[in-house]
């Protein structure tokens, strides 16, 4: 079989208003600090620090972003290999079919790297994205659940915790259920690892996962 | 519609009057399917867009859309489209077939 697709494609939504290209970017330069841009449709590539020190604001539907020059070069020999994985960033920026005052950004990424969780972290904190969705009202829950949280140093409840895996969830797997995620090893060791990137706590791989179930068990408030 | 392929991949599909595109599990977070992208032969950095070695966009398969495919969710849903089981393009479909 052919592969005619790679990558992991990470969508997220953004208000329309205020939205810089140029904040990704900036976020970008505290991993990458010579990291080069190249709008989609364009064969030359350029220096982001030197992009960001022009006062014009970007307006590109579909950019790369390379970790250096040396990977510019690399992509454009050998497309996608294992010796370049991780080290491009590909950004494509619409209009939100759903809400016409947002806008959504697709990132596509090789793996979820320790480096790459990071970086989309950080991405989503200069965008200030928001969660769609009400918050759960939970289910009654096994007391020890809350407790063992807690031992973990996560300093929130059970169901802020259920909260962050929907959000996770949808934002790096959405076209996956928890149970396909969970007949996927691998996607879901990954899933456990952003999940423990983003809650600041040392969840094990069981807790994650049984949140991730329990969390689909809470009734929602109706709209 | 266009299906990009290397060389082998090239001389098994072109082997049967039908081409027969398979249905298989892609790498990263995608569903199971056969993949075909919008994206002509011309186009800048196709490699890095759909991100795949460049020797996987030496030969191409170009056949009219009748529109029986899924996008992609997200934003390169523009442009990549996948069947969930194996696809079929007979010869009244069939545009082009060979390097790009």
């Amino acid at each position: 079989m052919s592969t005619a697709i790679g990558g992991i494609d990470v969508t997220f939504r953004t208000a329309r208003a205020g939205f810089r290209t140029s904040a990704l970017l900036d976020a970008l330069l505290d991993f990458w600090p010579q990291c080069q841009f190249q709008v989609a449709d364009e064969s030359q590539s350029q220096g982001v620090v030197a992009l960001l020190a022009v006062p014009t604001e970007l307006d590109t539907p579909e950019f790369f972003v390379y970790r250096d020059a040396h990977s510019v070069g690399e992509w454009q020999r050998l497309g996608s290999s294992p010796e370049n994985a991780n080290t491009m960033l590909h950004f494509l920026i619409e209009d939100d079919p759903a809400d016409a005052k947002e806008l959504q950004v697709t990132l596509v990424v090789d793996d979820f790297t320790p480096e790459v969780s990071a970086i989309v972290e950080a991405l989503l904190s200069a965008l200030a994205t928001t969660g769609d969705g009400p918050p759960g009202n939970g289910v009654s829950s096994r007391i020890n659940y809350d407790a063992q949280l807690r031992e973990l140093g996560y300093g929130f409840d059970r169901h802020q915790f259920y909260d962050l895996l929907d959000e996770t969830r949808r934002l790096f797997y959405s076209t996956w259920t928890a149970d396909e995620l969970a007949c996927h090893p691998h996607e879901a060791q990954l899933f456990c690892e952003i999940v423990r990137k983003r809650c600041g706590a040392p969840v094990p791989d069981h807790i994650v996962m049984k949140g991730l179930f329990n969390s689909r068990k809470r009734k929602r408030p109706l709209a | 519609m266009d299906h990009y392929t290397d060389q082998t991949g090239y001389q098994a599909i072109r082997a049967q009057i039908v081409w027969l595109f398979r249905a298989g599990q892609p790498p990263g977070n995608h569903p199971f399917g056969a993949y075909f992208t919008t994206l002509p032969r011309s186009t800048p950095n196709l490699a890095q867009r759909l991100r795949i070695p460049r020797s996987k966009t030496q030969f191409v398969f170009e056949f009219s859309d009748v529109g029986d495919l899924t996008s992609l969710p997200g934003g390169r849903g523009r442009y990549i489209y996948y069947s969930p089981k194996d696809y079929d393009v007979a010869q009244p479909r069939q545009q082009y077939h060979g390097p790009t």
